[in-house]
């Protein structure tokens, strides 16, 4: 029983700790202007490639 | 147990267990159901997937219409030449902003595409000469002013066999296996019963596993079984959960998004650990051959169970599923978080289908562990909630480890 929660208290404090460090890192893949056009940032342009 | 097992001229009997033989029946008939029923989905027509819905531009008032045409490419063109200005320039408010690519005039509409019709089906399944041209070149490459790289690239044939192979035959495979292996398992509750402890209950306590093996067990197990349920929505969510509604799914596939990321490190944490305490006792030796053919001794209540030390045979294999299965889940999921950092487009598809098809055979495998742990045999779960088994229980199934353990305690 001890060993059953110490078990469920480490991977609720690892989901915890990789939810804050995931949200801390986040990085928006991509962008949207007011006329309602969005961008993708992690994509080159077909001609900066071609 | 009860009275009448404990009473049996011959020792505890499995079949004694009357309560569990019946749940054991109960289950087996509900998985045999769902088993039934993935075998007609299995042979429906509606197995495999195919594009149903299709897009096209009709004019508002004369339906009908094709609605290609020079000024709607002439449009995109200079929007596509806006985004890609923004792309690398970053906004632009004084920009000037064209129009919609789509005339004023004309709407976009969508009809259903009939099944089985030739487009969809060569598309679906080709053969042939269909198939040998579309695998010939690789890829069918083109020309696109839309401003991301593989915008041109019209058509990946591989990309159709990773289609199939992760939402045809892996999504069927493992549902089969994963159902089956709840049939075959509860069948043998119903049939055979526990495995007992056949002297009965000795009242006299052996420490099994230490504090920090079951934690670690218990950290796995949880992580796993986190990972398990949110993959299995991610996989078979709009079976199981869109006849629930749109919002189901949608929470449920939200949840379970994040939470097969978050149960990831434990998980990896857990095997690591698992790795360094258990890997010297897990090695195969020669009483492995001997406790296989004998089956455990599990389908029987005559008979002495095959001799095994810490580990036999059966939590061997539990141990480098666990090991080298999560090896793999771990290596293949990484690369999944990290798309395109190490790997192409078809690295990416490779890496998918292995993590689906070892996770499947993972749940599979794992649901037998879980079976024999608590139902399936009578003693087992204690040795990992409380860490002490009954004496009688470590002498019928692990007998040279208890010798040995005895005789290190005695000499001390």
């Amino acid at each position: 029983m001890k060993a059953f929660l110490t078990g469920a208290a480490v991977a609720a404090l690892g989901a915890g700790l990789t939810f804050v460090g995931l949200v801390t890192f986040d990085q928006s893949t991509a962008e949207r202007y007011q006329d309602g056009s969005v961008i993708l940032l992690d994509h080159a342009t077909s001609w900066d490639t071609d | 147990m009860t009275d009448a097992a404990q009473g049996h001229a011959g020792g505890v009997r499995g079949r004694a267990f009357t309560g569990y033989r019946i749940a054991g029946a109960l289950s087996a008939l509900l998985f045999l159901v769902l088993l039934a029923w993935q075998a007609f989905e299995l042979f429906d027509g509606d197995a495999t997937v195919a594009p149903e819905r299709g897009w096209r531009a009709v004019s508002s008032e004369a339906a009908g219409d094709d609605g290609s045409g020079t000024l709607a490419s002439e449009m995109l063109t200079a929007r596509t030449r806006l985004q890609d200005e923004r792309f690398r320039t970053g906004p632009a408010p004084d920009a000037e902003t064209p129009g919609r690519g789509l005339p004023q005039d004309m709407r976009l509409e969508q009809q259903d595409i009939p099944r089985n019709e030739a487009l969809t089906d060569a598309w679906s399944r080709p053969e042939g000469d269909a198939a040998s041209m579309l695998h010939d070149p690789g890829r069918i490459v083109g020309l696109s002013s839309l401003p991301y790289a593989n915008a041109a690239l019209y058509e990946r044939p591989f990309a159709r066999d990773w289609r199939v192979g992760l939402s045809d035959v892996i999504t069927h495979m493992g549902a089969i296996a994963i159902l089956g292996m709840g049939f075959l398992l509860s069948a043998m509750l119903a049939l055979r019963g526990r495995v007992p402890i056949r002297k009965g209950r000795s009242g006299r306590k052996v420490r099994r596993f230490g504090y920090l093996e079951r934690t670690t067990h218990w950290l796995t197990a949880i992580s796993f079984i986190g990972l398990a349920l949110t993959g299995i929505v991610i996989a078979y969510g709009e079976t199981l959960f869109l006849p629930l509604g749109d919002r189901v799914l949608g929470t449920l596939g939200w949840w379970s998004t994040w939470g097969h990321v978050l149960f990831a490190p434990t998980f990896f944490l857990g095997i690591a650990v698992m790795a360094a305490m258990w890997t010297l006792g897990n090695l195969p030796t020669k009483l492995d051959a001997n406790w296989v053919a004998k089956g455990g001794g599990f389908f029987s209540d005559d008979g002495p169970h095959p001799p095994a030390r810490k580990f036999n045979a059966g939590q061997k294999m539990v141990f480098w599923s666990a090991v080298l299965g999560g090896l793999v889940m771990v290596v293949t999921g990484v690369t999944l978080m990290f798309p395109f950092y190490w790997l192409d487009l078809g690295g990416m598809a490779w890496a998918m289908l292995i993590h689906a098809g070892i996770a499947v055979l993972l749940i599979a495998i794992f649901l037998g562990h879980i079976y024999i742990g608590t139902v399936g045999m009578q003693g087992a779960i204690e040795a990992m909630w409380g860490g002490d088994v009954d004496r009688n229980w470590a002498e019928e199934h692990h007998v040279l480890w208890l010798q040995e353990k005895d005789a290190k305690e005695g000499a001390r």
